[in-house]
């Protein structure tokens, strides 16, 4: 049998979709110093390229065989807790395959574009860089491909330093190395979410394998009691709710959703093909994947689809606001990355797991292309980023405006058939007409989801022309964008690549009674098939109205965003501002939703810190230690002598008195 | 009269062939006085794997009427220690060579320090627990004090000595208290609890203060104080085996003791026992995470890490109070302490590496700054990453040793049903995530300063990195078969 | 033999130490010459100057001695309980003793080759 045999090779192969660019990161992470630039560059876009292949060959074999076909390389027993064994093993199936095929696609066109992008650095600081890509991917595949929950918590952690390392490349600015810090601190209180999940289900069900994960939740029902393990007591439901919750904290930190988004945007201080690999196509959509991965756990606790659908819907329209005032082209495109992954949580957070995903690959598409474009841009401007100085680059850039325009209109969605229209109306659509579990138990929540999500598209359609009107449309307004040229093609070529997946793209989600009509969404059924069942999700009959809608609501908001800022309405804009100072001011300034953390969190927390430094540290233990190298000698000898005497003293009362409590503690309760 | 039969003998070779290594490696220093003393590092290396076999190989089995107990357990502390010792006495060749400063006498200082650990891995009686203490603390004061013309080693040693004296003393007392209890200091017979009923707070007396001994040699919040300012003024080689090796012994003997405290003072959750254990786990899991967030000096951060690790074993050993998860508890611990022993002395030897080289055992008081970390990636890329690797594993990173270590012990603690400790525990982990991780920016993200030295290394302490490298990453990666050890060992501590 | 009765031997010898300590130093007091002078009337330590600063130094040679001193002193403390029970003991015992003894050789090796026993 030729097509076994073919399965039989794919399978040990999808390690080599993560070594490959472990390899690649090892060898010009040790070496890259020392090889030059060009095979630096040769090496790391190699490893990607031969990493897409493997992908593309594994993909292929999932259309053979049965319906649902999945690839697997088990690997050895990793470690083991009480009768827990977690083992390394690989999963290949029709979800992970896509995402298999986006990270390595997307991911070597940016690498190419990288190597173009990134000349300017030293050698030292472009094979650092590469390096950093490299392992980034290899992170993102182990996320991918891990068949089991504490694998994907590795490639989750991989990405994360990956991410932080990339955004901090520019160390040197001050201000770049925090955005860095943010970044990780950020998901670091994510990821302790992430963390309360996976114990949860380990408590629950002793494995983290999602094969068998989804085998023992088939058989659970959700009032069940528990009867056993920390959980005892509690039902079914409820214990799901906690884990799932907990993995749902994890992807607001990883997937930049309300409250813990305000990393994304800063993140944007890293090299721009950082922006569109890491902070727009992938790793940010990791908890997208996450959540489909578990959809089956999500499909039994119908408060925590809830609550995915409503902070998706919610951060939707808040970041697509916030994106209205800025004046950063890569701030711009962070607030509507932040605001499409909102729109790819209602999917999967409504039951629609296909749409969900579905926008997941049609956005890695347009907004890589996006950010891409964008450094094209920062490039003919001489690393300028503030739109206000652009203008007119459509003549200039001519490549580069095409592609712009392009994903612009794909993400917007006026222009019917592009991707992202399909993709986020059948989202929007689902939401609505959505009857499963979760509607059946709050039967607000996909209403609501319709409306902030149908603004927020609104919302998206406005700014994303007015980012086109400001930069492409009118007559150049500075000498730079008098000056501003084209890139080199290895430059604008994978933008054209990205282009053209972003039209196309648009075949996997037609509605149900076109021809080819949901394609991604029978091709994906195998991976949703139980938590379609569990939550009872129910199909709808297809109805036009509602693309109508959207593509109306579209339609106006993006000719009103284009009208505003390159045509007729020119005037509208500063009337608003000299109206609304304030609400201008306010979204200008994000919401001041950074400002409320330093005063929350941050601030309290340094109080904290400082006391104890001051005085735990500073005051108990150096204040008495002296290291004062600035004193005289005698006078250091002669304190040094006190303070040391004092100290043991000290150190000894102090365990003394320790001691003394313990002892009452204990006697003092009879003696037990 | 108990007489002395072979069983005993070979149930005591490891610590034996310890001692001897010591005694051979002391007269080598007079003997062969060549000059050249890269040999000894190597003796000393050769001993430890001797022992470490000889544990390995050893019949299970009680000696001397069951005051020592060779068993899987004393063999997994034995190897463990044996494994610290040889690491660190190849870290300690490199950077004592490069002060002048080899003796014989350090390397059989540390091999009467590593018989002491491996007796306490065996005791089962707390007055050879007592003299192991002894055997294993006299010895580390002495190393302490090694670069003894400097102002802070001495200082360092002299703090140790009197306040391990102190702890000595406690420890002792609450001995002969437990005696006076339960009529023998066997803890097979203290578990039987006290001979009369009124007996039972002199018992708990009793053992509180052998445990806050104990703690103290843990380095357990409030038994810590100590810890910082001995880690930072000792050499580094022996800040690294003090951290790895005494903390390895202390456990063991800690969770025997806990373990029989237990059943001697009734049952697990409900007694005043294991609610003073949960408060010292919890205080020395803040206290060590939050201290060493502001440190800047990297060697103090170290120690209040340990002091943080400290705070998850005994996490650990608290589980270990209830049947039902001691196996999988004392296992954690174990299979923690051993990740803990290749982590700690990698992270103490890429320090001690970097230190600079000062007058006769002193170093400036920026000695171990962080700032003597920026830009290693550029210079010394290699050293760059093992530290990094050290540092991961520190933090529970995975596919790290250290992240498996966690996992294990805080699912013992889940399992248990400590739930709110584990929360604190993994909440405190992310915490140090954050000065773990400081380490790697400094490495990686701040240029070098101008006329940094690249600092120390070897050929020997390239072997050692490696060793400790592949250690925590074969750790993390295939932890399967030190885990299944440390499972049989776990499995006969009742 | 009640309790009491066993601990009369040792009442004895304190009984004895007590009479013959003031029977010499009231012997001495009543019988000796007294020609007192300064140097005469300060109090006797060992060769030191009984009154100073607290942080006077010693020589460490007198350390080094005192330290082997004890060590040899509790070998004998071992050494002696066991001579009286050799036979019982047996070549168990011996074997053990031999041990330690040999440890303690190998000691005393170390500390004459290093020097530690030459005075200057």
């Amino acid at each position: 049998m030729a097509h076994s045999d073919a399965i039989q090779v794919a399978q040990p192969l999808l390690w080599a979709l993560i070594l490959l660019p472990a390899a690649g990161a090892l060898v010009n992470g040790f070496f890259g110093r020392r090889l030059g630039k060009g095979n630096v560059a040769l090496i790391a876009v190699g490893v990607m390229v031969a990493a897409f292949a493997v992908a593309v060959f594994a993909f292929f074999q999932l259309f053979h065989g049965e319906h649902g076909t999945v690839l697997r390389a088990p690997g050895d027993v990793w470690f083991r807790v009480g009768n827990t064994s977690v083992s390394f093993g690989l999963l290949f199936d029709r979800l992970s395959g896509t995402l298999s095929l986006v990270v390595t696609g997307v991911g070597a066109l940016i690498h190419v574009y990288s190597t173009s992008y990134m000349s300017h650095e030293d050698d030292f600081g472009y094979a650092r860089f590469l390096t950093y890509l490299n392992l980034f991917v290899a992170a993102m595949m182990t996320l991918v491909l891990g068949d089991n929950l504490a694998l994907t918590f590795m490639g989750w952690e991989g990405v994360g330093l990956a991410s932080y390392l990339l955004i901090g490349f520019w160390y040197t600015d001050k201000q770049k190395a925090f955005c860095g810090r943010k970044a990780f601190i950020t998901n670091r209180v994510g990821d302790f979410g992430f963390l309360i999940g996976f114990f949860a289900v380990l408590s629950l069900f002793g494995t983290g394998d999602y094969a068998q994960l989804t085998q023992m939740a088939g058989k659970l029902q959700g009032g069940q009691l528990i009867a056993t393990g920390p959980f005892a007591g509690w039902t079914v439901t409820a214990a799901l709710t906690l884990a799932t919750l907990g993995f749902f904290v994890g992807c607001t930190g990883k997937s930049a959703q309300l409250p813990l988004y305000v990393w994304l945007p800063d993140a944007m201080a890293g090299p721009t093909p950082v922006s569109a690999l890491i902070h727009a196509a992938t790793m940010v959509t990791a908890g997208v994947y996450l959540v489909a991965r578990t959809s089956f756990l999500f499909a039994l606790a119908p408060a925590s689809m809830a609550v995915v659908t409503t902070v998706g819907a919610a951060t939707a329209l808040f970041s697509a606001l916030i994106a209205f005032a800025q004046y950063d082209i890569k701030k711009v495109l962070a607030y509507s990355t932040v605001s499409q992954l909102g729109f790819m949580f209602i999917g999967v957070g409504s039951g629609a797991y296909f749409a969900g995903v579905l926008h997941l690959v049609t956005h890695a598409f347009f907004k890589a292309c996006l950010f891409l474009g964008a450094g094209s841009v920062m490039h003919g401007m001489h690393e300028d980023t503030d739109i206000r100085n652009m203008g007119g680059l459509r003549k200039k850039m001519p490549w580069t405006h095409l592609t712009f325009l392009v994903s612009t209109i794909a993400i917007t969605g006026f222009v019917v058939p592009l991707s992202g229209f399909f993709s986020k109306d059948a989202i929007l659509a689902n939401a609505l007409f959505a009857h499963n579990a979760m509607s059946d138990a709050y039967p607000w929540v996909g209403p609501l989801a319709y409306v902030l999500g149908s603004l927020a598209a609104a919302g998206t359609a406005f700014y994303m022309m007015r980012l086109y009107a400001l930069t492409f449309a009118g007559e150049p307004r500075t000498e730079a964008a008098r000056h501003a040229h084209e890139s080199s093609p290895v430059m604008w070529v994978p933008l054209a690549v990205l282009a053209f997946l972003a039209v196309v793209a648009a075949v996997l989600g037609l509605p149900g009674n076109w021809a080819l009509g949901e394609l991604f969404g029978r091709f994906t059924h195998p991976v949703f098939a139980q938590a379609i069942a569990t939550a009872h999700v129910e199909e709808h009959a297809a109805t036009a109205w509602p693309f109508i809608v959207a593509w109306l609501v579209a339609l106006v908001a993006g000719g009103l965003g284009y009208a505003m800022f390159a045509g007729n309405l020119k005037s509208i804009p500063a009337r608003f501002v000299e109206v609304f100072p304030a609400l201008t001011r306010f979204a200008q300034d994000k919401f001041r939703v950074d400002e409320l953390y330093q005063w929350l969190i941050i601030r309290p927390l340094q109080v904290i810190s400082r006391f104890l430094w001051k005085v735990g540290d500073a005051l108990l233990i150096d204040g008495l230690l002296v290291n004062g190298t600035a004193r005289a000698a005698m006078a250091f000898a002669r304190l040094f002598r006190t303070l040391q005497n004092g100290d043991v003293q000290r150190y000894a009362a102090l365990m003394a008195v320790a001691v003394g409590v313990i002892l009452w503690t204990v006697l003092g309760r009879g003696g037990n | 009269m108990p007489t002395v039969s072979s069983q005993d003998v070979l149930a005591l070779a490891p610590v034996a062939i310890l001692a001897l290594g010591g005694i051979a490696l002391l007269l080598s220093e007079v003997f062969l006085t060549s000059g050249k003393r890269g040999y000894q590092a190597f003796l000393t290396v050769l001993f430890a794997a001797t022992a470490g076999l000889t544990a390995f190989g050893a019949t299970p089995g009680k000696v001397f009427a069951g005051q020592a107990t060779a068993d899987a357990f004393s063999a997994f502390v034995t190897i463990t220690v044996s494994f610290g010792l040889a690491l660190a006495a190849l870290v300690s060749a490199s950077w004592l060579d490069a002060r002048g400063a080899e003796r014989g006498e350090f390397y059989a200082l540390s091999l009467f320090a590593a018989s002491g650990m491996s007796l306490l891995g065996m005791a089962s009686d707390l007055l050879v627990a007592f003299v192991a203490i002894e055997i294993m603390s006299l010895s580390t004061y002495a190393l302490a004090a090694w670069m003894r013309r400097g102002k802070k080693p001495a200082e360092a040693a002299f703090k140790y000595f009197i306040l391990g004296a102190f702890s000595s003393a406690l420890l002792l007392y609450g001995t002969s208290l437990v005696f006076g209890a339960t009529g023998s200091t066997l803890l097979s017979d203290v578990a039987r609890g006290p001979l009369q009923a009124g007996g039972s707070a002199l018992l708990s007396a009793g053992l509180v203060l052998v445990a806050a001994g104990l703690a103290f040699k843990v380095a357990a919040v409030p038994f810590h104080v100590w810890t910082p300012d001995v880690y930072e003024g000792a050499p580094t080689p022996v800040t690294a085996f003090m951290a790895a090796g005494v903390k390895t012994a202390a456990f063991a003997i800690l969770a025997r003791t806990v373990l029989a405290a237990y059943a001697a003072t009734g049952g697990a959750a409900d007694s005043a026992f294991p609610r003073v254990l949960a408060v010292l786990a919890l205080l020395t899991m803040l206290v060590g995470n939050l201290f060493a967030v502001p440190q800047r000096s990297v060697k103090r951060m170290l120690a209040y890490s340990s002091i943080a690790h400290a705070g998850y074993l005994l996490l650990g050993v608290l589980a270990a109070g209830l049947p039902a998860v001691r196996e999988r508890a004392l296992s954690g611990v174990l299979f923690y302490l051993a990740s803990y022993t290749a982590s700690a002395i990698g992270a103490f030897a890429v320090v001690g590496a970097l230190e600079s080289n000062g007058q006769p055992g002193d170093e400036p008081a920026d000695a171990w700054d962080l700032e003597r970390l920026a830009g290693l990636s550029r210079r010394r890329p290699l050293l760059a990453f093992a530290m990094t690797v050290f540092m991961l594993s520190l933090a529970g990173v995975p596919p790290t040793a250290g992240f498996v270590a966690k996992l294990l012990v805080f699912q013992a603690a889940v399992g248990a049903q400590y739930l709110a400790l584990a929360v604190v525990g993994v909440l405190t982990s992310a915490l140090g995530a954050y000065y773990y991780l400081r380490v790697v920016v400094y490495m990686y993200m701040r240029p070098a300063a101008e006329g940094e030295p690249a600092g120390v290394t070897s050929p020997v302490l390239s072997v050692a990195l490696a060793v400790a490298v592949a250690a925590v990453v074969v750790l993390g990666i295939g932890s399967e078969p030190v885990a299944s050890l440390a499972r049989a060992a776990a499995a006969v501590v009742r | 033999m009640t309790p009491l009765e066993s601990y009369f031997p040792l009442a004895v010898v304190f009984a004895l130490a007590l009479v013959l300590g003031l029977a010499l130093v009231g012997l001495a007091a009543l019988l000796g010459p007294r020609r007192p002078s300064r140097v005469k009337e300060a109090p006797f330590e060992c060769g030191s100057d009984p009154v100073g600063d607290a942080r006077g130094r010693f020589g460490v040679k007198f350390y080094v001695i005192a330290l082997l001193f004890v060590v040899f002193d509790i070998e004998a403390v071992f050494i002696y309980p066991w001579a009286v029970q050799v036979r019982e003991l047996g070549w168990n015992g011996f074997a053990t003793m031999a041990v330690f003894a040999a440890t303690l050789v190998a000691g005393l090796a170390y500390v004459w080759k290093k020097g530690a026993l030459d005075w200057e």
